[in-house]
């Protein structure tokens, strides 16, 4: 018969256990080392040492209680986590917004305001040229200060709360470079397309953005890069002081 | 009606124990089997997210340690943690005498 001993048992609350990083390390750690301490008090006893094992495993419990347990303790911590990140993302997104603003001013201001106001298919049919190329301007940068406001409450929140995050690395990174890669996308085709429907006129308006998603995109793939292959990012000279083998003793 | 605070008895006893010193689970775990002559023979695992839940809330504090090459956590009651004991403490009294008053 096949019953766990402490590695087995430890083993199978490392996978099940769907809590932050911090939680589980200390989980198995104190796990570990009281069932030790039983089966080492059990071996004193006089018990064989296989066995000792499988009564400390029996004594703890089933690992389906621990882990909800401590599913719930942790839940809350990852939905206000979720939250931060959700804060920053949209900061960023809507300061990204804001610049698109001020790429579209200097667009009317270099090319007339029917390049970003001109035909343009979004505001529709109808609508003064002079009116949307102004609305592109101020309407985005209001949204940026807004984007502004969002990521000093966002950096205020991070400053005052210690805990390390409970989102696995790079997550975010990884959401922000998708959403911006998405938008930078989705902006280019618009601008192919009106480009091919009207000419020039108009072709501001969503070219504005794009230029401003593009770097964006990139920014967010470079952080989550850094942050998904650690070898890459610097992790090591932080930990170890520095990168690479070492140095051939003298 | 219950109390809030006394839902949570696991919690409670947690405390009960701390109130003699600081500890770390297993011997948290042997103090209760003892204090209750091994009556309340739970499962020992089920203490440790208690500990935990009751770390956050500032009831108890815990500290590190070394013991043959293991890392231990040792667990110990804040000054928090002895005064919301000492009021589950009455509660729980009270509701044990109104309990008693009407099963008796």
């Amino acid at each position: 018969m096949n019953e766990p001993t402490i590695d087995d048992y430890l083993d199978e609350l490392l996978r099940r256990t769907h809590a932050d990083a911090r939680t589980t390390r200390r989980l198995i750690d104190e796990a570990s080392d009281h069932l030790e301490a039983t089966a080492a008090q059990l071996e004193e006893d006089g018990m064989p040492r296989r066995q000792a094992e499988l009564e400390a495993v029996r004594r703890f419990g089933p690992v389906g209680p621990i882990v909800r347990a401590t599913f719930r303790r942790s839940l809350g911590a990852l939905v206000l986590d979720t939250l931060r990140a959700g804060l920053f993302l949209a900061g960023c997104g809507l300061v990204a917004v804001g610049l698109s603003g001020l790429v579209a001013l200097v667009m009317n201001l270099w090319a007339g305001q029917s390049f970003v106001g001109g035909e343009t298919l979004f505001p529709g049919p109808g609508a003064p040229v002079r009116e949307v190329a102004a609305d592109a301007v101020v309407l985005r940068v209001i949204a940026g200060l807004a984007g502004l406001v969002m990521l000093l409450a966002y950096l205020g929140w991070r400053r005052y709360t210690t805990s390390v995050s409970r989102l696995p690395d790079g997550l975010v990174d990884a959401l922000g470079a998708a959403a911006f890669a998405a938008g930078t996308a989705a902006l280019a085709i618009a601008s192919a397309d009106q480009a091919a429907q009207t000419g020039t006129p108009g072709v501001g308006f969503p070219l504005s953005g794009a230029v401003v998603a593009l770097p964006a995109t990139v920014y967010f793939c470079v952080r989550a890069v850094r942050a998904l292959l650690p070898a890459a990012s610097g992790s090591d000279r932080q930990i170890g002081g520095r990168v690479g083998p070492p140095a051939a003793p003298r | 009606m219950i109390p809030g605070p006394l839902r949570n008895n696991l919690e409670l006893m947690l405390m009960g124990v701390l109130r003699h010193g600081p500890a770390h689970g297993y011997a948290i775990i042997a103090a209760l089997r003892e204090y209750t002559d091994g009556e309340f023979d739970l499962a020992e695992g089920t203490i440790y997210p208690a500990l935990h839940r009751l770390e956050e809330c500032g009831v108890v504090e815990s500290s590190l340690e070394s013991v043959h090459g293991r890392r231990r956590r040792t667990y110990a009651l804040t000054t928090r943690g002895r005064k919301q004991l000492g009021t589950q403490r009455r509660e729980w009294r009270a509701y044990v005498a109104h309990m008693e008053a009407v099963i008796s």
